[in-house]
Parts: structure tokens; sequence; C-alpha cells
């Protein structure tokens, strides 16, 4: 069904597109969003996927069994990998997630993988925990509720200012937690 | 901008789904950048408007027609520029295999020269009418390819000729050409009568520049000199009269010796025949050196022609050009022993 909704959009079929764009978005959506951490980036790497991946119809069959949202998937994968190459020309600025297997625990279709997942997200939960509470309150009002500088800071009783400096020092306190081997300029000055 | 400032506005942008700022910088800050996307991750994602799939399905419409469409246009390019150089280069070499136009560099489809080559078409066209070439080919074998292999060598196309431009138009000697009116008794109009298949059978030479005095004797000269060919083979059949205007019209043999042609050329006080028809372009410019003036018989009375010898060539031998051509004559007689001209052996 789906080999035939690619093979129907590739040909200009406009609604065959929109069907299989209907069919596949959100797990490709969901994964992305993952990688990226912003919509407007997941939207447009969402896009991008489709052009790159539905012109490769023969590659397609050569998948075992993975379906076209695995092809997906993997060629989303390639293009978060380009983008992160490109920003750092620097292999060790990439996540240490293994992206292979983010990728196939986002749709659930690998255990391991997702069991991969979770443990990641709670190294995370644990990292935070181990921070300083003002640290673990500007992160999570920043980055996990959404909230702007302004309303943190009026959350917070700081300024905006504070706000901004807390949240770096936090966040690098963070990496050092997460990462102990690497360096950090922002080492040492914990409040 | 603060690395404070830099990282906070990077928050903002994933916050409000806008496109983040441009984040270069080293691997720490790269790392940080992914900290905070780890972080991230523990919140549920945000989804897009809910016409996403609708805008998508649109937008990879659109660029994948475009990218299709840049495709087709992109083959259609090709296309056109292999159709074109295939068609310039048919245009430029097919026909040179036959010494025509290509000598001379110029362009028959140019509209100075197009009606003289729709006028040499229609003379091979009218000489295509009324005979079989003489080594007729096999049968099945098409215009091109018999007229190619059969008739390489085989006599010139009087009409063939007459499209030839002045010699003056060559990079080879310029040697003068004979001026006069046409050979008397010859037949009128581009190659006449009896000529056929020694030639291409197109009709696309290249254009005389005035199509009329130096082409019409060429005509008169080939026509002759084959006429006299014929005369050679079959001395029963055709009566000699001493004259090209009562032979039936046959070119001379291109690299072929041709006897008894019945044309002559006085110079020096010794009579030569001609012997065999040159291309112009086979022979270099430097290896000619002017001997005089000579006469032409067989030709209108008081064609004056100039008589150039070839260093590298038989002493005794004199060249004359004729049109994008050079003929060569021998002696009529051999040299008397002991003459300082005598062919060596």
């Amino acid at each position: 069904m789906e080999k035939e909704l690619v093979t129907r959009a590739r040909q200009g079929d406009r609604a065959a597109l929109e069907e299989l764009c209907r069919a596949t978005w959100e797990p490709l959506y969901r994964f992305l969003y993952y990688l990226v951490q912003n919509r407007y980036e997941a939207e447009e790497l969402t896009q991008e996927t489709y052009l790159r991946a539905l012109p490769m119809l023969d590659a397609l069959r050569a998948q075992d069994g993975a379906g076209f949202v695995g092809y997906l998937k993997q060629v989303a994968r390639n293009l978060v990998r380009d983008r992160w190459r490109q920003r750092s020309r620097n292999d060790a600025c990439l996540p240490d997630v293994d992206l292979a297997c983010l990728g196939s625990a986002d749709v659930g279709e690998d255990p391991a993988a997702m069991a991969e997942a979770r443990e990641e997200e709670e190294r995370v939960r644990t990292a935070l925990a181990s921070l300083a509470p003002d640290y673990r309150r500007v992160i999570t009002l920043r980055l996990l509720d959404g909230w702007s500088v302004r309303q943190t800071a009026h959350a917070m009783g700081r300024s905006e200012g504070a706000v901004r400096v807390l949240q770096y020092r936090a966040l690098v306190a963070l990496r050092k937690v997460l990462c102990p081997e690497k360096p950090s300029k922002g080492e040492g000055d914990l409040p | 901008m603060s690395p404070e400032d830099r990282l906070s506005l990077y928050i903002d942008a994933l916050n409000q789904g806008r496109r983040p700022p441009s984040c270069d910088g080293d691997e720490e800050w790269e790392l940080l950048l992914e900290t905070v996307r780890r972080v991230r991750r523990l919140a549920p994602p945000a989804m897009p408007e809910p016409d996403f799939p609708q805008r998508l399905a649109v937008a990879l419409s659109r660029k994948l027609g475009g990218r299709r469409a840049g495709a087709r246009w992109g083959l259609r390019k090709i296309s056109a520029f292999l159709g074109t150089a295939a068609a310039v280069l048919v245009l430029c070499f097919g026909s040179y295999g036959y010494g025509r136009w290509s000598v001379e560099g110029r362009w028959p489809w140019w509209p100075p020269f197009a009606a003289e080559v729709a006028q040499g078409r229609a003379g091979v066209e009218q000489e295509a009418s009324q005979g079989p070439c003489p080594s007729a080919p096999a049968a099945g074998m098409d215009d091109r390819a018999r007229a190619s292999e059969q008739c390489k060598e085989a006599p010139l196309v009087a009409a063939d000729r007459a499209n030839a431009g002045p010699a003056t138009d060559r990079e080879e000697p310029a040697a003068p050409v004979p001026e006069g009116p046409s050979v008397a008794g010859a037949p009128a109009g581009r190659g006449g009568g009896g000529i056929v298949g020694g030639g291409p059978a197109s009709g696309n030479g290249p254009p005389a520049a005035p199509a009329g005095a130096a082409s019409e004797k060429t005509q008169g000269y080939l026509t002759a000199s084959r006429a006299g060919e014929e005369e050679a083979h079959r001395p029963s059949e055709v009566p000699e009269t001493g004259g090209a205007a009562a032979r039936a019209p046959a070119p001379l043999a291109r690299g072929t010796p041709a006897t008894g042609n019945g044309i002559a050329l006085l110079f020096g006080g010794r009579e030569y025949r001609a012997v065999e028809l040159l291309d112009a372009g086979a022979l270099p410019a430097a290896r000619f050196e002017l001997l005089g003036e000579g006469r032409a018989r067989g030709l209108p009375d008081g064609e004056r022609v100039p008589v150039y010898r070839r260093p590298d060539s038989v002493p005794t031998e004199v060249y004359t050009p004729l049109d994008e051509f050079w003929v060569r004559w021998a002696p009529a007689e051999p040299p008397a022993r002991g003459s300082p001209n005598r062919e060596p052996r």
C-alpha cells in the first residue's frame, strides 16, 4: 500500500502525496523533533526528508521490512547528521546519543532501542536533580515549561540579565554532569 | 554578543518554534546546545499546526513538480544541444569527402549562395535522370553509399564541379584562372548531359562566385576530356571530330590518366596532353613555379592559361589551374633522345 502510494506520489498524484504525508508525517516529525528540539527545524527537516526520500524508490525496495517510515527516518537521520556536521565541522560535537537507536525507539519498533532511550531520559533527569535548586528551576522553567526570560525572571524574582547568566551557568553545569570528561569554560563559576 | 545572550536567544527560538539563530561555535558551544536539546527531550514534542500535513503535501507537490520539470528541461536542453551538434557535424563533414564546398569554406545555405546552390542541385538532378553511373553498384545500396563507395575515384561530375568557387578563394595556390567564354558546343547549363554518377548525389556543393565563366569553362574541360576517353575505348562508335562540341560530354577522370582526351595545351612550342585532374587541396602551393602562359586547344580560341611546373615532379610535365583543380599535362610526344627535358627513366 505504501509503495503504491509512493509510486503514485512520485508520478505527481497530489492526492496520493497528501495521503502519504497524512499516514507518515507524525512519526517522522516526532523523530526529528526529538533530535532537534525545535518545531521550525523539525517541520523543515520533515519536508526535506520527503523531498530526498521520494525520488529514491529503489532504495525503499531494498529495505528489508522496515517500511517507508523506517526509510524516512534513515534519510532524516542522515539529514540531521549532515546539518550538525556543517555547523560544527567536527564529529565530536554530535550528540552522544546513538541516533540509530533513537530513530527506532521513537516509533517503538525496537525494544532495545526504546530501553536505551529511556536510559538516556533517566540520565538527564538524574543530572538535573543533581544541580543546585536555582539551576534546576531555571532549566525547568526555560527548557521544559518553555517560559520566556521575562516570565522566568518574574517567577524567580530576578532581572532578565540575571536569568540569562543563571541559565547559562546552569547548562554548563549540567553539561559537565552529563559529560564529565569534557572541560568547560564555565567550570568553577557555580554560585 | 555574550554567550549568555546567545544561549538565551537559542532557547527562545526553540521554545517559540522559530528557526534558531546561527549558532556556529566551538566544540564546547555545540555541546552546550546539545545539552539544551537533551533536556528538552524530556518534554513532550511541540506538534505543528493541524494543517501541517496538507501544507506539507502542497509544498512537496510543488517542489517535486519543479524538480521533475527541471529534469525534463535539462534533458530537453541536452537533446537540443546534441541534435544541433550532430546536424552541424553532418553539414560540415558529411560532404567533405566529396571535395565539395568545404574546400572553399563557403556555406551553401548562406543567402547569397543559395540560389547558385539550388541551380547546381537542379543540374545534378537533371544529370541523374539521364543515365547510371558507369561503375554501377550492387542493388540495395542507397544513393549516398553508392556515390561514396563506387564513385569516389570515378569521373567527376561536371555539374558538381561547376559549383566550385574560383581558385582565388582557396588557401592553396592563388593561381590565376583563365578567363574567357564558355566552351563552344558544350552543353548549356551545368553538367550538360550524359554525365552521371561521378560525384555525390546531393547537390549542395559550393557555389561559384560568379556562376559563369570559370565554372562553365571547367565543365567544358571536363566534358571534352571525358569524351576523349570514351573515344579511346570506343573508336568505332564515336567518330573523331577533333573538337569537344560534337562529343558526348563526360568528365575527366580524377587521379587516373586520361589519354586521348582531345584536349591539348600548347606551351613553349610543345603540345601537351591532359593526363590527370588533381584536387588543388592535395597540392601545396609552394611547390608550383610559374613558367609562363600557354594556350589550351579544344577550348575557346584564345584561351590562355598560366602554366606551372613542380620541381618535385616529372620535369617534362606542367600544370595549369582549372577552378579548384590542377590539370597535369604531359608532352604529347616523348622528347627526343638527348633532349634536356627528356623524362628520366
